[in-house]
């Protein structure tokens, strides 16, 4: 009884391992070649889209980083006039009154 | 036409030699993509991305292997990805099932008692062998998937697989006794 299991358990292995073999051989799609050209054009014009959108995006930033810089020029430039015309002012107010460095508290 | 012109033709994205390559190597790419996925509807869908990959990589490719070889091994490696994209999907269909939220686990191993009809028989059969299959190490896998593929010698093997004859004979020596011991387990607790 243990003899007949075992022999069915060898066979069944065989016989698992030989459906490999059997395997029939599949034919290709007819349009295959048809469904890769689509394929193709599509991811050529994603990409062609994608490039564009990178491309408009990084001019974006490049501006965006230009307009940034300027601002920061235009209001360093306008601080210190700022602070010039401020000091000036002190100075001119320092001499008119005759008021010393030590008295003021500017 | 040569080979070596087939390749400087498609390097430079010549339509026709392409349209001429699909034709000549689908057939072989569907078969063997098949012998891995087991399933016809995917196994076409692989070949259509082994000849994009072959059209979008071919400018690299340095011709330093027969085209052929190079073809299968996309073929073998769009496989291999696919079967363990494959496994993570099912690894997250368990868990969703453990969760409680769908029960789709049904397709992943094995039929409980062999069907007595002939052809669920041999599809069980199949099944049962992708199960096994599904085990074994990838190198020991490849090895012994090309060699059940049509004529394929163990030097094209090795070549594909870039490693030595000596090695492929010893990968598939090591694939079979495992199947078989794989296989004898299956056996000994579902007859």
């Amino acid at each position: 009884m243990k003899n007949l299991k075992e022999n069915q358990i060898l066979g069944e292995v065989e016989k698992t391992l030989l459906s490999f073999d059997n395997d029939s051989v599949l034919e290709e799609n007819p349009f295959l070649y048809t469904r890769i050209k689509a394929e193709k054009d599509i991811r050529n014009s994603r990409s062609k889209k994608n490039f564009a959108l990178r491309f408009g995006f990084s001019q974006a930033l490049v501006l965006l980083i230009l307009l940034i810089n300027i601002v920061t020029v235009v209001y360093y430039y306008e601080r210190n006039a700022k602070q010039n015309m401020q000091d000036k002012l002190v100075l001119e107010l320092r001499h008119d009154f005759q008021i010393e460095q030590s008295q003021s508290s500017f | 036409m040569e080979e070596l012109e087939i390749i400087k033709k498609l390097k430079n994205g010549d339509e026709d030699t392409f349209r001429m390559v699909v034709q000549r190597y689908s057939r072989m790419v569907l078969n063997c993509s098949y012998k891995f996925l087991r399933n016809k509807e995917s196994a076409e869908d692989l070949t259509q991305e082994v000849f994009l990959e072959v059209y979008e990589s071919v400018k690299t490719f340095r011709a330093d292997s027969k085209l052929s070889t190079w073809i299968y091994r996309i073929a073998v490696t769009k496989s291999l990805n696919h079967l363990k994209s494959m496994k993570r999907k099912k690894r997250f269909a368990v868990l969703v099932s453990i969760f409680g939220k769908d029960d789709s686990v049904k397709d992943i191993p094995l039929a409980d008692s062999i069907a007595p009809d002939k052809e669920l028989e041999n599809k069980d059969r199949a099944r049962i062998l992708a199960w096994a299959l599904d085990k074994l190490p990838d190198n020991q896998r490849v090895a012994f998937t090309l060699s059940k593929y049509d004529e394929m010698s163990y030097e094209e093997i090795s070549s594909i697989m870039k490693t030595s004859i000596s090695s492929v004979e010893s990968l598939i020596h090591r694939a079979k006794t495992n199947l078989k011991k794989k296989l004898y387990n299956y056996y000994k607790k579902h007859l």
